[in-house]
């Protein structure tokens, strides 16, 4: 029986959820709680109940957080901070989609030999597919026409379901499979739950630029899952290389050669490494030789190849001496 | 109650009283704006002054330090008022680069031909520099030599560096004839530590001088209403102050200091109050960060108050002149401050509220897109006029037909692994909602919502189509939307990141009209008696930075006293 002394505890919801979770993903439910005791309550039991009064899940409340203006994690900067304290519960959301009405309930119960009362929060959310979208990266451009390489393809689930053994395919312009392969079991460095694997792709026989995609099958795992928004890639397929050409950067006042200078050639792209030198091989043409690099000032030149040939390209230093000097006039 | 002998940055306080005609008086600085009604109370016999001094100077940066200083050596009690819990204003964690002239000391060792005729022709150009006021130029540019020696007699040490050749100004920020002092000696106290801090080699040595002869420091302190006689007659008498925490938030206890000889307004800029800086110019909305907001609050609030006693507003043109008005900046990267030079380390005092320190853009290698995900100009432009005109532009959210959101620097992995880039603590600022990382585009633009400022959630498939029509022009080296010409990096390799890119204010070039004598003036052109202002939070003068700073401020200084 409950005392009718006991001290009332106030539930509020500390943030908003989000318009809707991952089906079958627990999700974070940031309560402000606050004692009329004010007691520790941290331990004390709960429930989450769905629309029929069920249970849902059950366990004991965190550690409360106690947020104050000394605290290093309070910012306010965009407008008031809630100092209340409180705490996040992680509630399992259903596997199925649609929307819900739940409540936390704390039911009566005696903290550190004080009678509390029961309290309860309802609160509404939906759930949603799992989205699946992909990435194409390591795809090389320019290709000779007919030639073979890898290209990498990705796939990510918004929770981070494990991809692993599901199939993606390249499709070029017209719509033809052209390359397909099984995700890897290990994400791509750097990320949690990419899930990639490597494709080998012909280029075709004719010079262009083309675009192709690459695609995915929904996920045929236990949780629903969207159709995965597919990606594509681009790249340009030229007549094949014969020349050599090596690009010289150097220091237009010093002489002194220049690192790390980007290099354009038409659909033809190199970086000269640290003696300001950068090798490319190209097929017979005319191209426009560009070259950037930060604090430098390099005009354009054509340069027709036929052979191979050696370039000297002088670079202008402008440097930037001081942090008022693109106010000067030079 | 308060006792006695409590002192708060070195001002004994009294414990402080109300009385019924001041309650009315506190809502100027919580309003930020210029509705509310002026005080009430304005010269009412029943203010009580909690503290009395002669001269009241309101902040303690590059105008504030040489204006106490200057009345200080006329004789003056003074008493510096500063909103941060340390002195600099954002003249701390400036390059320290001065913009005076007219033939120094330095100039003159150098054989370089100046002289305050030149600096004036130098400034009041007929085109850059056609709304400047030349009465008021005319009388900063024949103090320049004289203040130029006060900084010296004042510990600034400008040994080292010398001095720039005199100069004309280009089309943005005109600064002609530099000189700048040594960095000061003790680490702890330059406040900011990215390459090149001298701005501390003025502030430190200022105040040391300041504390020296006697000024006093209210630090925490912040103005909000200025007590004048009647309301709008008679004499500046005195000001009222409320102390704020370490985030600026006022904590609700106030003093009333009683000025004999005059307020000195030396309180920065306005551009970190939205309302005020967009009665110049209304793009400039809430997105855009204000440089240093984090040390030195460039609220207006000074400048609303003495509004409120009648003072009139200076050379306003000044402030929206195209591509020298508020002086907008690209900006660094992934922090909410993220003016270019404005970069902050841990062991700053103020990093708490920066946040993170910010990476140094590679516009060569990102795209820039806006809020909608869509890009809006060639992001290795340098024009600041198209750039900027651009930024500003709506995009198109619903109900918001001023500024133009949030622009993010889209990157890849590639990116971050050639420049180096840090990707957490402390480089950027991932809580605050600055820094953003994806495993795929879509995972990226589905974070975007959690910056204060994105208003809607950016578009995963515009954001996509973006990337992905940008990747084709690197194919062929041509930009087919906005002719960017360098394009050697494709944007493909997971992770992806977006990292604010926001264009960010830096200078205010209006502020409150003043005499040759920095006198605030009212409507109709006539001196305030006792209320002086100096720095940007004076209008008439149409030059960047420090010079123009300490100059005015030492005039105020000098001719409040004298004035008395």
């Amino acid at each position: 029986m409950v005392p009718p002394s006991g001290f009332p505890i106030r539930l509020e919801l500390k943030r908003p959820l989000p318009e809707s979770v991952d089906a079958g993903v627990p999700f974070a439910l940031a309560v402000a709680i606050e004692s009329g005791s004010g007691c520790d309550i941290a331990g004390a039991p709960f429930a989450i109940l769905d629309e029929t009064g069920a249970t849902v899940t059950a366990g004991e409340l965190p550690p409360v957080t106690r947020l104050t203006t000394d605290s290093e994690q309070y910012d306010p900067r965009h407008g008031s901070v809630d100092l209340r304290p409180s705490v996040e519960i992680m509630v399992p959301a259903p596997a199925s989609v649609g929307s819900f009405a739940w409540t936390l309930a704390l039911p009566s119960n005696a903290i550190d030999g004080i009678w509390h009362n029961a309290a309860s929060l309802g609160f509404r959310f939906a759930t949603r597919e799992h989205l699946t979208s992909l990435a194409v990266w390591d795809n090389p451009t320019p290709l000779a026409v007919g030639s073979s390489h890898d290209i990498k393809v990705g796939a990510k689930c918004s929770a981070g379901c494990p991809l692993a053994g599901e199939t993606v395919e390249v499709i070029d312009a017209e719509g033809a499979v052209v390359g397909r392969a099984q995700l890897g079991a290990t994400p791509w460095p750097g990320t949690a739950s990419l899930y990639w694997t490597s494709l080998l792709l012909r280029a075709p026989d004719q010079e262009g630029h083309y675009r192709w995609s690459a695609r995915m099958a929904g996920p045929a795992l236990g949780l629903p899952h969207g159709t995965p928004v597919p990606t594509a890639f681009s790249f340009v397929v030229t007549k094949r290389a014969e020349h050599q050409v090596a690009i010289s950067v150097v220091d237009a006042d010093s002489g002194a050669p220049v690192g790390n200078a980007q290099i354009r050639l038409g659909p033809f792209r190199a970086a000269t490494n640290r003696a300001g030198l950068a090798t490319i091989a190209l097929p017979p043409g005319d191209f426009n030789l560009k070259v950037f690099k930060d604090n430098y000032e390099v005009r354009d030149q054509a340069l027709a190849v036929s052979d191979d040939v050696n370039v000297v390209v002088a670079a202008q230093a402008i440097p930037e001496e001081d942090p008022y000097a693109r106010y000067w006039k030079t | 109650m308060r006792k006695e002998t409590d002192t708060v940055g070195g001002v004994s306080r009294r414990s402080f009283l109300r009385t019924g005609a001041l309650a009315g008086v506190g809502g100027a600085a919580a309003a930020a704006g210029l509705g509310a009604a002026p005080a009430s109370a304005q010269g009412s016999p029943e203010i009580v002054w909690d503290v009395e001094t002669d001269v009241i100077v309101i902040g303690a940066g590059a105008s504030g330090l040489p204006a106490s200083i200057a009345a200080r050596d006329e004789g003056a009690e003074v008493i510096v008022v500063e909103h941060h819990f340390d002195i600099g204003g954002i003249a701390i964690m400036s390059g320290g680069n001065i913009a005076i002239g007219g033939g120094n000391r330095l100039q003159i060792a150098a054989g370089q031909d100046d002289s305050p005729d030149q600096v004036f022709a130098r400034i009041t150009r007929p085109v850059e520099e056609r709304f400047a006021d030349r009465e008021l130029t005319r009388r900063y540019v024949d103090e320049q030599v004289a203040t130029f020696d006060f900084l010296e007699a004042n510990g600034v040490n400008f040994d080292r560096h010398g001095t720039d050749v005199p100069r004309e100004g280009g089309p943005g920020v005109n600064s002609p004839t530099q000189v700048r002092p040594h960095e000061w000696p003790i680490r702890v106290a330059v406040a900011s530590h990215d390459q090149g801090r001298n701005g501390s080699g003025i502030v430190r040595p200022l105040e040391l001088s300041a504390r020296n002869k006697g000024v006093q420091f209210l630090l925490s302190h912040t103005l909000t209403d200025i007590y004048r006689e009647q309301p709008f007659a008679g004499s500046v008498i005195g000001v009222r102050v409320e102390e704020v925490d370490r985030w600026f938030q006022p904590i609700h206890r106030t003093l009333n200091i009683r000025a004999r000889k005059g307020v000195i307004l030396c309180s920065g800029g306005h551009g970190h109050n939205v309302a005020y800086r967009t009665m110049f110019d209304p793009r400039l909305t809430e997105e855009y960060q204000w440089h240093g907001q984090h040390t030195a609050v460039a609220n207006g609030i000074p400048s609303i108050a003495a509004i409120k006693i009648g003072a009139a507003l200076g050379s306003t043109g000044n402030e929206t002149q195209e591509g020298t008005g508020n002086a907008p900046d690209k900006g660094r990267w992934a922090v909410q401050d993220n003016y270019v030079r404005g970069a902050q380390t841990p062991e700053s005092a103020t990093f708490f509220r920066h946040r993170a320190t910010g990476l140094v853009a590679a516009w060569a290698e990102c795209i820039l897109v806006k809020e909608n995900g869509l890009r809006f100009w060639d992001e290795t432009d340098g024009s600041d006029d198209g750039y900027f005109a651009h930024a500003l532009e709506p995009t198109g959210v619903p109900g918001k037909l001023l500024g133009g959101g949030p622009v993010w620097a889209i990157f890849d992995a590639e990116t971050v692994a050639r420049r180096g880039y840090g990707t957490g603590y402390p480089d950027v600022d991932r809580a605050g909602g600055y820094f953003f990382s994806g495993e795929t585009l879509e995972e990226l633009a589905g974070q975007l919502h959690n910056n204060a400022y994105q208003l809607r959630p950016m578009p995963a498939d515009a954001l996509r189509e973006t990337v992905e029509r940008f990747n084709s022009f690197v194919d062929v080296g041509v930009d087919a939307d906005f002719g960017r010409a360098n394009l050697q990096f494709k944007i493909q390799t997971p992770p992806f990141y977006a990292a604010w890119s926001t264009p960010v204010l830096h200078d205010s070039y209006t502020g409150l009209r003043a005499d040759t004598n920095c006198q605030v003036v009212d409507m109709a052109r006539r001196p305030i008696p006792g209320l002086y202002v100096a720095g940007e939070s004076l209008g008439g003068i149409k030059q960047h930075g420090l010079g123009r700073c300490i100059t005015t401020g030492r005039i105020a200084g000098m001719e409040c006293v004298r004035a008395s």
